[in-house]
């Protein structure tokens, strides 16, 4: 697990604002963007929330690092999404190729949908990754829970967290001890690749189960889930801010949704 | 390869890993063919990252590592595999087959022994390591003792010239420790070259007969292991203790430290018989 | 009463042919250090937190009871308030993402109020040794870091009664230096402990009592030096190797009725020779 996140989160008190705000806050946030982001494909109204969310990013002093890595791997599948639009869509006709005896049509209108859905997909992979930059997992899962939502779901998360890299690590440990028997399975032909996993899922899945299991054990033996309501050592807190950016996001979302009934955007 | 061939060999061995650290620091080793030595250290020393140098599972960022004259920066794991045996420390990380005989068979069938040098392999194995009386027993339900037997078996079975061993006893009790011992005694007399990597310092002082302590990518010290127990300091310095009856013969001042409870017995009968026979005069 | 006692205990795993646990009765008084033993010290020490037979599927038979509360008869979550356990594997004892986290997790279940959690916790960091390291990551300590961690993490919820399984086995040396002072810190802190170990150098000056089991049965019940003498024969028990050498020379030199247990009474004792 990428070693960014949450690291604004972690690090108390240090630069972020977005981390200091309550979690309920940033999911309200969260939620308002994504409506926004779905309810148009107006090409300019969604390059005006990217310049937004870039100043949002570069203002708040949460690591950028991360932020600009998932714009790389987003990239080629957007050029990809583009592309497509622009030679199928059929209206707005800028251009005619003849490409290997083939005729391909070029549409304005397709490049323009096509960056659209671009950029909805490139704001989605921008706000998930700005929310789990910015939100404190225990907060997370104190503020789900305090939503209604049970225990031993909202915490699901932070076992997923702390124990997926163990399991990314043993699968690396099994793959070298495979190895060191004579099995390389970089050097199967990948028709039969699924077949010859089972000499690295079975080890793994076993662990997995072992592990599972140890850490069910040691929960009950801590009174995990032993009364309905639990205490906190984590405190939230709400403040001004809260309240500012909570109605700032319903209001933009309202803007948006009615703007785009109304045929505004 | 006569017997005292190096069979391995580091030269200037350095490793860094892909974030930058430096886990093995410019390491000169030569290890003999029909060597038994045993490598202690803290975890994170760099004991592991030292031994899978020795079957290529890592290659030298600096310096270079040769295994029965083959240099492993071009050779594949797989290939090495046929010389140098890698045990895991956790047997469950290997174990994946639905019988015993299915599991022992992997390897040898992996570097390509024909059927039936893999048959008479794998049964050799099971007799080997005592696994007879559970061979009918499907492997997931063995006790952890078996399943590392079985490991060492599925190892074994490859025939390779070096076998490496990661903490090997690992919740065993005594006998079975002593049964191990003495089928690495027995393979290391057939001219198997043994590693160990243990934080048994028992264990090391009555099976080896070489000592490499590691601290901090380096190997501090490399001797016979009284050689290695008579460092205090630096042993000190590596948070190592030898073994309780080394450190009750060197505080007795026997001339060499104790290996094991019989030799400081035979040392001590000694003494006092001589005692004895001065009073007498 | 013993602050713990056994009645009769047999236990059989669902599924297995052979019971692991036949008849055994025991009591272990406040403040003792007790090292088990042989075939079944684990299911024993299952028994004693109440996951035999609340978690641990099986047929159980007997009575368990902990500082007066009969284990079949309460819930996991009080037993858990009188004891706290220390499993083998410190990277699946800590399932939070930080030290702090992990330390309160079991407080947190047990509804105990934040001011209250900050003392007990600041209290049991202490205790291990790891008070600088209550903000870090977990995945970033040592194993004897994560196994302190784990043995603080019980420590908050301020059980009487600690049942530690083979806690050093997945430690290096220093690891288990660490953790070993710590035990004995806590010994003289009152706390009563009972531990599964393979380290008799470490456990005999520690232990007040040693059990062993055989075919599920008690078969030895002593102090250290009576205990050791009691199952000299037994090849499958690792003795402080002081103590195997004088069992190895008493015959053939006069070396006195006292079992030496530690270096010092060896060096002490042997020294005369």
């Amino acid at each position: 697990m990428p070693q960014f996140l949450f690291a604004s989160a972690l690090e108390e008190g240090k630069g972020s604002f977005l981390s200091r705000l309550h979690p309920t806050t940033m999911l309200i946030a969260l939620g308002s963007m994504v409506v926004i982001i779905f309810s148009t494909l107006n090409f300019l109204a969604l390059v005006g929330l990217l310049g937004l969310l870039f100043i949002l990013v570069l203002l708040d002093g949460m690591p950028r690092q991360p932020t600009f890595a998932v714009l790389l791997v987003v990239i080629p599948l957007c050029i990809f999404i583009t592309l497509i639009q622009a030679l199928t869509d059929q209206k707005e006709i800028i251009a005619r190729l003849n490409l290997f005896g083939f005729g391909i049509q070029v549409s304005l209108e397709g490049i323009f949908l096509g960056l659209s859905i671009t950029l909805r997909v490139v704001l989605m992979a921008l706000i998930m990754t700005v929310f789990f930059t910015v939100v404190h997992p225990v907060k997370l899962t104190r503020a789900l829970y305090e939503l209604g939502m049970p225990f031993k779901f909202a915490y699901t998360f932070v076992l997923a967290l702390r124990f997926l890299p163990l399991v990314l690590d043993e699968l690396a440990t099994i793959n070298n001890a495979q190895k060191s028997r004579g099995y390389d399975i970089d050097r199967v032909n990948p028709a039969v690749k699924v077949l010859k996993m089972f000499p690295l899922a079975i080890p793994l899945i076993l662990s997995a189960l072992k592990r599972a299991n140890t850490i069910a054990l040691a929960m009950d033996l801590k009174a995990f889930n032993a009364y309905p309501k639990r205490t906190f050592f984590i405190s939230l807190q709400k403040g001004s801010a809260d309240t500012a950016v909570r109605t700032v996001s319903v209001l933009a979302m309202a803007f948006f949704v009615i703007a785009t009934c109304w045929g505004i955007l | 390869m006569s017997k005292n061939d190096v069979i391995i060999e580091a030269a200037q061995l350095t490793h860094v890993y892909p974030n930058g650290a430096k886990a093995l620091n410019g390491i000169d080793l030569r290890i003999h063919k029909g060597e038994f030595l045993g490598i202690i250290g803290q975890n994170g020393a760099g004991k592991t990252t030292l031994v899978k140098h020795f079957n290529g599972l890592l290659k030298p960022t600096g310096g270079s590592v040769i295994v029965k004259g083959v240099d492993t920066r071009n050779t594949q794991v797989s290939r090495l595999a046929r010389s140098v045996g890698y045990v895991f420390q956790n047997p469950d990380h290997q174990i994946f087959a639905g019988s015993v005989r299915e599991e022992i068979a992997f390897g040898p069938k992996n570097i390509g022994m024909d059927r039936a040098a893999v048959n008479e392999s794998v049964e050799e194995a099971i007799d080997l390591l005592d696994l007879r009386e559970v061979v009918d027993i499907h492997p997931f339900r063995l006790s952890r003792g078996q399943r590392q037997r079985l490991a060492i078996a599925g190892v074994l079975a490859m025939r390779p010239e070096v076998i490496m061993l990661d903490e090997p006893t690992g919740g065993q009790d005594r006998e079975q420790v002593l049964r191990l011992r003495k089928v690495l005694q027995r393979l290391n007399d057939e001219g198997h070259t043994i590693i160990l990597i243990t934080h048994d310092m028992e264990l090391l002082a009555e099976s080896c007969r070489r000592a490499i302590v590691v601290r901090g990518g380096q190997v501090i010290l490399d001797g016979t292991p009284a050689e290695v127990f008579k460092e205090t300091e630096e042993l000190r310095k590596t948070f190592l203790t030898p073994p309780q009856i080394s450190r009750l013969s060197m505080a007795l001042g026997f001339p060499a430290p104790a290996m094991s409870v019989e030799e400081a017995a035979a040392e001590l009968l000694n003494r006092a018989g001589n005692r004895r026979s001065r009073a007498v005069v | 009463m013993s602050l713990i006692e056994l009645e009769n205990v047999t236990f059989r795993y669902s599924g297995a042919t052979r019971t692991v646990l036949e008849d055994v009765s025991l009591s272990v008084e406040e403040g003792e250090f007790v090292a088990v033993f042989g075939e079944g010290k684990s299911t024993l020490l299952m028994c004693l937190c109440g996951a035999i037979p609340h978690l641990l599927p099986g047929k159980f038979s007997g009575r368990v009871r902990v500082d007066g509360m009969d284990t079949q008869a309460q819930k996991i979550a009080e037993i858990s308030r009188k004891v706290g356990v220390v499993l083998q594997d410190p990277e699946n004892q800590l399932f939070n993402l930080t030290v702090e986290a992990d330390v309160v997790f079991g407080m947190e279940n047990l509804q105990v109020s934040p001011e209250e959690m900050e003392k007990r916790l600041s209290s049991a960091l202490q205790t291990v040794r790891m008070s600088e390291f209550r903000r870090r990551m977990s995945h970033e300590l040592s194993g004897g870091q994560k196994q302190r961690v784990a043995i603080a993490s019980v420590l908050a919820m301020e059980s009487k009664i600690l049942v530690m399984d083979e806690p050093t086995r997945e430690l290096d040396p220093m690891g288990t230096e660490e953790v070993f002072e710590v035990l004995a810190r806590l010994k003289e802190q009152g706390k009563t402990i009972v531990i599964v170990e393979n380290d008799p150098e470490h456990l005999a000056p520690l232990a007040d009592k040693m059990v062993l089991l055989r075919g599920g049965r008690l078969e030895a019940v002593a102090e250290p030096r009576e205990f050791y003498r009691k199952i000299k024969g037994d090849r499958r028990i690792r003795f402080p190797q002081v103590t195997e050498l004088y069992f190895q020379l008493e015959d053939k030199l006069d070396l006195g009725s006292v079992v030496p247990l530690t270096l010092e009474e060896g060096v002490e004792l042997f020294s005369r020779v």
